[in-house]
């Protein structure tokens, strides 16, 4: 039963975002995450959902899988607009009902801040859905490693981040053999109060963390005996390249972010000539 | 008791591009009080199969009958079929987690609603049964050697008091000795209390020397299903499914191609040894 849910949420496919290098993605995925909040008006949005839209085509992820990213903070998205709703006291008084006054520039606040959110996520997943989490890790790594100037631990971070990742599957496999074993000696895991429940799950987990230290252990005892030592430098056996592609996606993105900053840096001196660009 | 299988059929992932008919068609009859060994190459569905004898992969077409337990019925009773058949996982000593050797033990009979005293005779029945004495009961499981953690695991089967018991390799990463206590324990419950036993080895050793029946899987499908003296004198199919000869069967081979054949049912070193001691008049 376990096995059916994917792990992370990688989309399998050849595109020309996926063929991106993921220090590539990482660095334009920050600067689109820093850039969305220069972004104050309607026609910046209408600006930002153009550049998404070309990014989501090139990936050929389906709308469905990035959509179902955003699902999942539904929540947070409701109750920031609520927020910016009822709490903005400036601009024309729209609604005046009990406690409750809405004004025309709450609407307008909570419309960018929502699209703020849907777009930070958005474009976050798009990053995740089109690298494997082990580039991912080896993107970061590569992109910490001046920090180690400053003593920063970029590669045991990455080695420790890697490692989490690969035992993900074989703990999901022996959390499943695990509770099959369990239901074969009768435990019964589906019915009784909260703290029967509760309990039932003991006999799960108990053997669940004595092999995750096994494995562990096993694993250190592999490396030590093979001399594994992070700090030295150590080649890879996938190395990344910059290709064409990384050259089109980072123009595509400076091109998109030089217009939103120039924008909103004369926002004072154009304002008046053209109010549209503005709103 | 009796176990029918008729046309199990079964596909792992259904419906996905990872689909994996792991089950084709696998009739099987096995009479109460048997001992069949299951047998095939790493991948063949012996695990797939055996678990569908304890519900705990359930039954996607086709027909299975344990005992008067029809596994293919949505009104199936899990917990009595689950107590009257026990089964012992691959590696069973990584299940266990409670503080005592002998609380876990009980952990098997509590669960089917057993109190806790009889819960602890029936424990220590089954520790006793698999050679463990009154030393170990209050200490913890983590704290005995492989080959013990692995005759607890097996006492916490049989103090359900199970009428069949389905082991799936239960020797594999012992040693010798390991291996040897654990097989003649499986073989005298099924000998002495009348257990229908159906283990699946990778030791041909073993199944020679313990199986009435052996069933070979191949790629999901019962390709053979024979007693071990037959099985084993096709010699070349079972090299070509990557499946060894036990050492017995190919000096018997050996002396069979020699003209040699000798009578009766031989399993051992023993068997055959006074079988050729008997042929040559005693001046062997
Ligand atoms: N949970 C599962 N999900 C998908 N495929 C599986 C699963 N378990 C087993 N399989 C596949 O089904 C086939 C039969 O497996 P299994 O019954 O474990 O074989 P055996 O025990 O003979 O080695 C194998 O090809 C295996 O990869
Ligand atoms: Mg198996």
């Amino acid at each position: 039963m376990f096995r059916d849910v994917t792990f992370g949420q990688y989309y399998p496919s050849n595109s020309f975002v996926h063929k991106m290098d993921a220090r590539v993605k990482l660095l334009l995925c920050i600067l689109f995450m820093v850039g969305i909040f220069f972004v104050t008006s309607f026609v910046g949005f209408l600006w930002v959902t153009l550049f998404l839209a070309l990014a989501i085509g090139f990936s050929k992820v389906p709308l469905k899988s990035i959509l179902k990213s955003v699902k999942g903070i539904v929540v947070l998205l409701v109750l920031t607009a609520l927020l910016n709703v009822f709490f903005t006291k400036t601009g024309n008084l729209l609604v005046d009902w009990w406690i409750f006054q809405i004004y025309d520039d709450g609407l307008i606040y909570a419309g960018k801040m929502f699209l703020r959110l849907v777009y930070l996520v958005v474009g976050s997943s798009l990053l995740t859905l089109t690298t494997t989490p082990v580039d991912l890790t080896h993107g970061m790594e590569s992109l910490l490693k001046p920090l180690r100037i400053i003593k920063f631990p970029a590669h045991e971070l990455a080695l420790i981040m890697s490692l989490t990742l690969s035992f993900i599957p074989s703990l999901i496999e022996e959390t499943d053999r695990i509770i099959r074993a369990q239901k074969a000696r009768g435990a019964d895991f589906d019915t009784g109060g909260l703290v029967q429940r509760a309990k039932a799950f003991v006999p799960i987990l108990i053997p669940l963390l004595v092999s995750g230290f096994r494995r562990a252990e096993e694993l250190a005892n592999a490396m030590n005996s093979r001399c594994y030592e992070g700090s030295t430098h150590r080649t890879k056996m996938r190395v990344q390249k910059l290709g064409w592609r990384d050259a089109v996606g980072i123009s595509v993105v400076v091109v998109v972010f030089s217009a939103i900053f120039v924008v909103h840096a004369t926002k004072g001196a154009w304002s008046n000539l053209v109010p549209w660009l503005y709103f | 008791m009796s176990i029918t299988a008729q046309k199990l059929n079964f596909v792992y992932n259904a419906k996905s591009p990872f689909a994996k008919h792991a089950l084709k068609n696998v009739d099987l009859h096995v009479e109460s009080g048997e001992f069949v060994a299951i047998v095939g190459h790493t991948g063949s569905g012996k695990t797939t199969f055996v678990q569908h004898l304890n519900a705990l992969i359930r039954v996607q077409s086709g027909s299975l009958v344990v005992d008067n337990h029809d596994l293919s019925s949505k009104k199936l009773n899990l917990k009595a079929l689950r107590g009257s058949v026990g089964m012992v996982f691959q590696y069973p000593e990584y299940q266990l987690f409670a503080d005592t050797v002998l609380q876990d033990v009980c952990f098997g009979p509590k669960n089917f609603g057993v109190s806790k005293e009889q819960s602890e005779v029936l424990a220590k029945e089954a520790l006793a049964l698999v050679g463990l004495g009154e030393d170990v009961y209050n200490k913890s499981p983590f704290d005995l050697s492989g080959g013990e953690k692995r005759r607890v695991a097996l006492a916490g089967v049989l103090a359900m008091k199970p009428t069949t018991l389905v082991l799936d390799e239960p020797t594999a990463g012992l040693d010798p000795r390991g291996k040897k206590e654990i097989l003649s324990l499986v073989k005298r419950l099924n000998k002495e209390q009348g257990i229908t036993v159906v283990m699946v080895s990778h030791d041909m050793d073993e199944v020679f020397e313990n199986a009435d029946r052996v069933v070979v899987f191949k790629d999901g499908e019962i390709v053979y299903d024979l007693p071990p003296s037959q099985l084993f004198q096709n010699e070349q199919e079972l090299v070509a499914m990557n499946l060894e000869l036990p050492q017995m069967a190919r000096v018997l081979n050996v002396l069979r191609q020699n003209g040699i054949v000798l009578q009766g049912d031989l399993r051992t070193v023993d068997d055959v040894a006074n079988a050729l001691q008997n042929l040559k008049g005693g001046d062997c």
